[in-house]
């Protein structure tokens, strides 16, 4: 999970490539910035396939992100059984106000 | 020079269909109120307003107006750019506010589409060096005004939702395709019910690119890099979800 976050001690936190497609995201939602760079890398490491693939997953939690923080939408009760809101508290996000039951 | 990428059919498809369903009138706004909505998801990023409202400690700390108003309504217009520009700092107090100020629930549901529609697509042509899609003419036509059957709030979220065993016509079938996969219907999939337009426009779009269950899609990332990206974009955007 600190491979989600850039805070594994390994960067690609055992998740092939982990370290590049997370800085792809976070160049993609900052607006850009550094996105040319790591985009040429993406290219040249993954492929062109696996790069569209992924600027598609973020794009698309990007979307979704707003329509969970905009409707005030609770963890699944499935998603929370199978330790999801671990997972939240692991991230860091249990303070978020959508989060919270 | 950046090389242009190309989103598979499926991406494309969806979004063609999300897109030009934003140019239709919905349920509670016109062709015209949803692309000025549009128009708003887009304007937001560098309304200075918000800008300023982002780097505060509380976005409550900062009042003034947005860049930009158009046909919509003040609190429309707020609601656009909160959700657009500052996501993750939406509180129930927020939404709270949004229907004293006039603004419906489902108002509120249909602007959420639109953004998150926009949103999908502003990102994917940003991520692969594209231009942002030119938006469609608004189509005539007036809303339809119409509750959708069945909806309620209750503790899972702040918007009206409908149960699928409320579930009618369309949106039944929505709910069927929703829980083939996983087995049930995730609380995001039930937080556009209550307008069902906006339900299937950001879902014509997301679907395409993310599944929770069966095989991750053509491309070639395997299910641990999709979820690595899906949980980076959530955790970078301060979303839980």
């Amino acid at each position: 999970m600190r491979a989600v976050t850039g805070a594994a001690e390994e960067p690609d936190g055992g998740v092939p490539h982990g370290a590049l497609l997370r800085r792809f995201a976070v160049a993609v939602l900052d607006g850009g910035q550094g996105l040319e760079d790591v985009r040429s890398t993406c290219l040249a490491t993954l492929g062109e396939s696996a790069t569209i693939q992924a600027a598609s997953v973020v794009a698309s939690f990007d979307g979704i992100n707003r329509v969970a923080d905009a409707t005030g939408i609770r963890l699944d009760p499935e998603t929370v059984a199978a330790g999801g809101d671990h997972l939240t508290k692991e991230l860091g996000l249990g303070h978020l106000a959508s989060a919270r039951s | 020079m950046s090389q242009h990428l190309v989103a598979t059919e499926p991406t494309s498809t969806g979004l063609d269909t999300a897109w030009a369903g934003i140019a239709a009138a919905g349920s509670w706004f016109s062709g015209t109120e949803r692309i000025a909505i549009a128009e708003q998801t887009r304007a937001a990023r560098a309304c200075g307003l918000c800008v300023e409202r982002r780097a505060a400690l509380s976005p409550y700390s900062v009042s003034g107006q947005h860049e930009g108003q158009g046909p919509l309504s003040v609190p429309a217009v707020d609601a656009v750019h909160r959700i657009s520009s500052d996501p993750g700092r939406l509180s129930e107090k927020w939404y709270a506010e949004a229907l004293a100020s006039g603004l419906l629930p489902e108002e509120v549901v249909e602007i959420t589409g639109v953004v998150g529609v926009v949103t999908i697509a502003d990102s994917l042509a940003l991520a692969l060096a594209q231009d942002p899609r030119p938006l469609p003419q608004p189509e005539a036509g007036e809303p339809s005004r119409a509750r959708g059957p069945g909806a309620a709030v209750d503790e899972r979220a702040w918007v009206p939702i409908v149960d699928p065993e409320r579930a009618e016509g369309e949106l039944k079938m929505v709910y069927d395709w929703a829980a083939s996969g996983p087995g049930f219907v995730f609380n995001v999939a039930r937080a556009l019910t209550s307008v069902p337009e906006a339900l299937r426009g950001f879902f014509s779009a997301f679907t395409p690119n993310y599944g929770t269950h069966g095989p991750v899609g053509p491309g070639g990332l395997n299910r641990s890099q999709v979820e690595l990206l899906a949980s980076a974009t959530s955790a970078h955007n301060d979303c839980f979800y």
